[in-house]
């Protein structure tokens, strides 16, 4: 077992060390009430996550229309306890609800979102533990990524985080807004679900969260990779679209015919 | 101009189904809500609670309907009481008309996430909801007025007790939402006015 403090050991120095050893096991991160991992396999990166309890490629899946949410909660019911998110991953093209290659895309994406997050915790501790994962061998989905790779795309990130946070100090009173796509008004269809070669990269207007930022795609989640990026000083994202708001064809005739209904019962 | 497509006929016949939110903290009482008006059995998928083995709670969300007339339903979807399945929270917010917030004032580590719940789903959908205290004891002005103020509900939103396990205490409170969205479809159809009545039978 390895173990130590954030202080002494940054989390791109352990990782770059069990790459090195080729070690296979769990990294366990932890800052105040926060609790986050890096599962290996030989020294490359599986999986990760910065919110352990919580199914962040859920979110991910529904946000890039990959995924039904009845199909998802079909499955998540077949799990006991809360999966990792390739655990997920792997259940929801076992069950045909997606396309592995999508989910591939989806989950390393999530996975240096997820060591992204880690790199930006000021302090903490950590602990590696060894051990042999019993899904070890050819499954239906699995991911390998490079330390060096990742390292570098998230070190990127925190750069360019970085100056950009310096550029703009009224980062932290940003009032995120969402500008609607042209074909998003109401009657209009529906934008379509990425194809296989799309992913989740599906053409959108540009969304405006405040005065620094401006990033582009069609999803909530997209907004909130962007504003989250700071742990310490945390951004709201607002994101309003023609589909949350009350559907425009109920009328005041309707709903006094609920209220009479529901009063009859 | 392209046709619609052929499946589109059959959904337009079906009639219309409006749907409603019941939202609030682990433990709330949100799946009896649902249980005590649903016409249906209520689907929803429950596990025990860890450490207590007479508890359960909802993992993904409780489903209810309530038909109003044979072209009219109501759909009642409970969301999960754990955070870890917030991210469901997106997914059923989408095209309802309001939500009801209802908590437990007995559990006072309710509160904080009632308050967290009330400004997401605020912020997810511009639709009125009601804040519902279950389980309460004793003066009803009195927990109304402290909920309100511990919660910073605002004026225009009923604040109102109820027994998730009565019927006629169901009834009210979703009269009371609609009432609400009654008002809130009259106001952004026919424009600003100048004072929009305050409605709600409560405080």
């Amino acid at each position: 077992m390895l173990e130590g403090d954030l202080t002494d050991f940054s989390i791109p120095d352990v990782l770059r060390l069990l790459a090195f050893t080729s070690k296979t096991g769990r990294l366990t991160v932890a800052f105040d009430a926060r609790h986050g991992r890096v599962d290996l396999v030989d020294g490359r990166v599986r999986d990760a996550s910065a919110e352990a309890d919580r199914l962040q490629l859920a979110r991910r899946v529904l946000g890039s229309g990959v995924v039904e949410g009845s199909a998802l909660l079909e499955v998540l019911d077949g799990f006991d306890q809360l999966p990792t998110d390739l655990e997920l991953a792997r259940a929801l093209v076992t069950a045909g609800a997606a396309e592995p290659g999508i989910l591939a895309e989806l989950v390393r994406a999530q996975t240096v979102d997820a060591v992204a997050d880690l790199l930006r915790w000021p302090e903490g501790r950590f602990q590696f533990t060894t051990s042999d994962p019993a899904d070890r061998g050819p499954t239906v989905l699995d991911l390998a990524v490079a330390v060096d790779e990742l390292l570098d795309e998230t070190t990127r990130r925190l750069e360019a985080w970085a100056a950009l946070e310096a550029r703009e100090r009224a980062l932290g009173g940003a009032e995120p807004q969402r500008v609607p796509a042209p074909d998003t008004a109401p009657g209009a269809a529906a934008p379509a679900a990425p194809d296989a070669t799309a992913g989740a990269a599906a053409p959108a207007a540009p969304v405006d969260v405040g005065p620094a930022v401006t990033v582009a795609g069609p999803d909530a989640d997209l907004v909130e990779v962007a504003t989250q990026a700071t742990a310490a000083r945390p951004l709201r994202a607002t994101v309003r679209t023609d589909r949350m708001r009350t559907d425009p064809t109920v009328d005041e005739d309707l709903v006094s015919r609920l209220i009479a209904g529901v009063e009859a019962l | 101009m392209s046709r619609p497509a052929a499946s589109d006929t059959p959904r337009r016949r079906r009639g219309r189904t409006l749907k409603v939110v019941v939202t609030g903290p682990y433990d709330a009482g949100k799946t009896t809500f649902i249980r005590t008006i649903s016409e249906i059995t209520v689907l929803s998928t429950e596990r025990p609670v860890s450490g207590d083995d007479d508890a359960t709670t909802t993992v993904a969300m409780d489903f209810g309907r309530i038909t109003v007339a044979g072209d009219l339903a109501l759909y009642l979807f409970g969301t999960p009481g754990q955070q870890r399945f917030e991210f469901m929270w997106d997914i059923l917010a989408e095209g309802m008309l309001g939500f009801v917030l209802l908590l437990d004032p007995a559990r006072t580590d309710g509160m904080d996430e009632a308050r967290r719940i009330q400004q997401t789903f605020t912020e997810l959908a511009d639709v009125p909801h009601v804040v519902a205290i279950n389980k309460a004891t004793g003066d009803d002005a009195v927990v109304i007025a402290d909920v309100r103020a511990r919660l910073e509900v605002p004026e225009h939103t009923p604040v109102v007790t109820c027994d998730a396990r009565e019927r006629d205490d169901v009834k009210r409170v979703l009269v009371t939402l609609l009432e609400q969205v009654r008002d809130h479809v009259r106001a952004t159809t026919a424009g600003p006015r100048p004072q929009r009545r305050a409605t709600g039978a409560s405080s």
